[in-house]
């Protein structure tokens, strides 16, 4: 058996006022990493790393909470064809973020983490291979100041099987998945909190060759079965399933010129998506689960025409079945890209594209798809912008376009060996086009100031748009995905600006200072309850390293509200100073 | 509401004198443990016995500060026990080597971006760098040389340029820099300095070219082109100057040619292959007080001899981890004590041998 142990060993002088009142202490804390193999790496080795209040080392929280918990895994049979991996995870009390969107910090939040993994593999020579996994985690959270809390419990199965005969790469899957998830946090108003269970199967097989010509052609099959039900004040449930079937074949006769053809038919034509979201926890639209066909067949053709030219053509025809109703479309599109080398323009390219597409009723009109780049160095300075702008996209559905523009500007400067700056805005504006209030946007100025071993960095940011609530905060919905798909319920629009900035020194070697303020102000705005969100975020950190020894102090003040407008907020400061000392103990 | 893990302040400060006492103890055990542990030695190889009564002894490795430090007293090690022994700076990928009149071993360190200078007579260790100056920063140090007054020469074969350090390792100035800080070499990457003839010899790997410079910098002469013929280089690398002799790595021709001071060919050593004799990544070399040539090995790991005619004497050295073994060995020095230093890059260490070669008179023909 050999083993290593190293790890710190500390004791600090804590303190907190929490809404007025205080209390303060002395412990230890500690943290170590004992990794060893028995007989041979190769046949047995492991990792375990424990540790006991370590959060003001390990969370932009600072000294909220004292985590406590372990991780560790065990590698088996490493060097035999049969190699396994047992791992073990558990957090006490860790401090975390509930995502807002358009805030860098989110809501402050301390959970109760454990996860445990199973794998193993067959990986025997001109024998199929199979690796089997299976994983349980559990989560607890809890945004301060909240009286609720959202809990989760994620169950998944996958056994994986490839096969190499010929030429013909194989592989064959199932994945089994089990998300029961309980919502307390934000839906307090509602006095019950919401719960969604859901579990699907799903299999797949997939082949692909080599073809002549730098080419090569997939075939793929996959198959998903999945049922829900979600209570909130009502309760829904359902169950569905997918059948997708892919074939694409691709050639590259010369450098210069390529060509692609794709073929595919589905069942189900969100296939995939449901299965996305019901791992958030969030629910499917009864719209979603009706019959949804689709055959799709199309070909792409691409050619440099010059070394700073090529152009892309492509044809698609699409047959959908949706909501009772017939869908069919023919689309002809095509793009140029260029890139100038104009000694006055150099840096610039451009790509246009334009999308026709005829259905059966109608031209629905030209889709148009756009970028213009740019990226020079002008002494020293080095320029980037970019400009996106899309009109008429289809969406998955025939019946719903899209249109977005984004725009990105920045400069970078560096000066001497030490001095770097670099400051940026970026922004992005998008919605479906047939249907109003499905708009998003989100824009972004940061600044970063870098001085040998000191740094500064500040940003703004605000969004607003659609999002979907999950156990770890809100998730934007993507544009292209159709409203329909996902029930009116679960959708939370949401609106919120940020600000903040952290500087960082080293005034002499071994010291350092850091400091950060954050502000962020949002609203959500579910079917049924406005929320408002508030939170101020202080926090500084000093650290010293004196050989071994390590002299740490830091300081938090969080205010924090959630709730209905005027809600008091929640105050908490908190501050720490001590000492650990590293060893290597074997 | 906010859930903090704070304890009953009544009970901690009750047996704080015995936690603290419990954590002096703590932090003393594991460090005694780990000196035992440390003190555990690997055996030096065997002398190597050769011909006429000639020895090689291996003597010792060095690869960091704490080598260079003096005996430490009770103080000093009661505060290692307390707060740990300090980080001492450790080779990372050390490539060249020289050793100044003073006894000081000055190695260069791609990997640590620097210079380390043991100075084991005085206890003394300095490192050496420029990363962060706004004006000539050194990018890749790659080999060194030393004047007569134990000036520092570095070439860095990244920036173009050559360093020039005083023996206390003071930077004085750079050599080919161009207007703008742009160098003047494309690859410098062995250097040697006759301090007798006021010329620096600088090879410049990607132009096959050995350039020969006054001591204020200025190009007197250059020589060499791309080919396999005599004066004809494929990727020099490293060079020494030897009496009236200039010995020039020929990397990629798998040999070492030998000119005069003007650049003429007189000779060369060594061919491609894989058996003894022969060489695949010659590095560094040396000359030893009866002027046999050393070569290092880097693929193979050893340390080839021949003498003046080219005839392997004999070798030492196999890949490897242990005392005596390397793994991609690359600079070479023989100090006036025939004490020679095999920069063991890879094991991130310098290895000393002393080589007892025949007495003065012996070598004359006397009794």
């Amino acid at each position: 058996m050999r083993m290593n142990l190293s790890g710190n060993v500390g004791y600090s002088y804590d303190g907190a006022i929490d809404q007025g009142a205080s209390s303060h202490g002395m412990g230890f804390t500690g943290n170590a990493d004992l990794s060893g193999s028995y007989y041979n790496p190769n046949f047995l080795n492991f990792n375990v790393q424990p540790f006991y209040n370590r959060s003001q080392s390990n969370s932009i929280f600072g000294s909220l909470t004292n985590t406590a918990g372990v991780s560790s895994n065990v590698n088996l049979f490493n060097g035999s064809h049969f190699p396994g991996l047992v791992s073990y995870s558990r957090l006490f009390n860790s401090t975390g973020e509930f995502g807002i969107p358009g805030s860098d910090i989110g809501l402050a939040q301390h959970a109760n983490t454990q996860t445990f993994g199973i794998g193993w593999s067959a990986l025997i020579p001109d024998w199929p291979t199979l690796t089997a996994n299976y994983s349980i985690n559990g989560t607890s959270t809890a945004v301060l100041g909240q009286p609720g809390s959202d809990k989760e419990k994620d169950k998944t199965f996958n056994i994986l099987s490839t096969y190499h005969w010929d030429g013909f790469h194989m592989s064959g899957q199932f994945t089994h998945r089990n998300t029961d998830a309980t919502f307390g946090q934000l839906q307090n108003a509602d006095l019950s909190p919401i719960t969604s269970l859901s579990s699907s199967n799903g299999y797949g097989a997939t082949v692909t060759h080599k073809l002549p010509w730098e080419g090569g052609f997939g075939v793929s099959w996959n198959h998903l079965s999945y049922g829900y039900r979600y209570e909130d004040s009502v309760s829904t449930g359902n169950s569905g399933g997918s059948n997708t079937v892919n074939g694409n074949a691709a050639f590259h006769p010369t450098n210069k010129l390529g060509v692609s053809f794709n073929a595919n038919y589905n069942d189900n034509l969100l296939g995939s998506v449901p299965e996305s979201i019901l791992n958030t926890g969030a629910p499917l639209s009864n719209t979603s689960l009706v019959s949804f066909k689709s055959v799709f067949v199309g070909t792409d053709v691409f050619y440099e025409v010059l070394k700073n030219l090529s152009v892309h053509a492509d044809v698609n025809h699409n047959d959908q079945f949706f909501l009772g109703q017939s869908y069919s479309a023919t689309q002809f599109g095509g793009s140029a890209n260029f890139l100038f080398e104009h000694s006055l323009l150099k840096g610039l390219s451009f790509s246009l594209g334009v999308v026709d597409t005829a259905q059966q009723e109608r031209n629905t009109g030209l889709g148009f798809v756009g970028t213009v780049s740019y990226n020079r160095k002008f002494s020293g300075w080095d320029v980037d912008g970019n400009f996106s702008y899309a009109q008429n996209v289809q969406t998955a559905l025939l019946l719903y376009t899209t249109s977005y523009y984004s725009y990105l500007g920045s400069v970078r400067h560096r000066i001497g060996q030490s001095n770097f700056f670099m400051a940026g805005y970026s922004g992005s504006h998008s919605g479906i086009t047939a249907n109003s209030g499905t708009t998003s946007s989100a824009e972004r100025v940061y600044t970063t100031i870098l001085h040998r071993a000191n740094s500064f960095n500040a940003y703004y940011s605000k969004s607003d748009g659609l999002a979907i609530l999950t156990t770890t905060g809100l998730v934007p919905v993507t544009t292209t995905l159709p409203p329909q798909v996902l029930a009116p319920n679960s959708l939370t629009s949401y609106s919120s600006k940020g600000w903040g900035f952290n500087v960082s020194v080293t005034p002499v070697k071994r010291l350092n200072i850091s400091a950060g303020f954050a502000k962020s102000d949002g609203d959500t705005i579910d079917p049924v309850l406005t929320t408002r969100t508030s939170n101020t975020l202080i926090n500084a950190v000093m650290q010293y390293q004196l050989r071994k020894i390590y002299l740490n102090g830091g300081f938090t003040r969080l205010q924090q509200s959630v709730g209905l407008p005027g809600t008091s907020p929640l105050m908490v400061t908190s501050y720490y100073i001590g000492f650990s000392r590293w060893f290597n103990f074997f | 509401m906010v859930q903090l893990l704070l304890r009953n302040a009544e009970s901690r400060f009750l047996h704080t004198g015995a936690r603290i006492a419990w954590l002096v103890l703590l932090l003393a055990a594991p460090s005694w443990a780990h000196k035992v542990k440390e003190k555990t030695l690997e055996p030096p190889p065997p002398d190597l016995l050769l011909e006429g009564g000639r020895k090689l002894h291996y003597e010792r490795s060095f690869s960091s500060e704490k080598e260079v430090e003096g005996r430490r007293g009770f103080f000093t090690k009661l505060v290692d026990v307390v707060i740990g022994e300090p980080d001492h700076p450790h080779l990372v990928r050390p490539y060249s080597i020289a050793v100044d009149s003073r006894g000081r071993a000055i190695v260069s360190d791609p990997g640590a971006n620097g210079i380390h200078i043991f100075d084991f007579e005085n206890h003394k260790y300095k490192f050496i760098e420029r990363r962060d100056k706004d004006k000539d920063p050194m990018r890749a140090p790659q080999c060194v040389a030393l004047d007569a007054q134990d000036n520092i020469y570095v070439t860095d074969s990244e920036a173009g340029k050559v360093f020039v350090f005083d023996p206390s390792g003071k930077f004085r100035r750079t050599i080919g820099s161009l207007k703008g800080g742009e160098g003047y070499f494309k690859r410098p990457t062995g250097i040697a300095v006759d301090s007798a003839a006021q010329r620096i010899y600088i090879t410049d790997t990607l132009r096959d070219k050995v350039f020969v410079l006054g001591m204020d910098g200025t190009v007197l002469q250059s020589f060499g082109k791309r080919g396999g013929g005599e004066v004809e280089f494929n990727l020099p690398t490293e060079l020494l100057v030897h009496e009236q002799n200039l010995f020039v790595v020929d990397a990629m021709n798998f040999r070492v040619q030998f000119l005069d001071r003007a650049g003429a060919f007189q000779t060369e050593v060594g061919r491609l292959g894989d058996t003894s004799g022969t060489m695949f990544r010659p590095k560094g070399i040396a000359v030893d007080s009866e002027g046999h040539l050393y070569v290092v090995d880097g693929m193979w790991g050893i340390v080839q001899v021949f003498d003046q005619q080219g005839r392997l004497l004999y070798y030492f050295g196999r890949r490897g981890t242990a005392n005596g073994e390397f793994q991609l060995p690359a600079g070479l020095f023989i100090d006036h004590e025939d004490r020679i230093f095999v920069v063991d890059s890879f094991n991130r260490r310098v290895q000393v041998y002393k080589y007892s070669g025949l007495p003065k008179r012996a070598q004359a023909g006397q009794p």
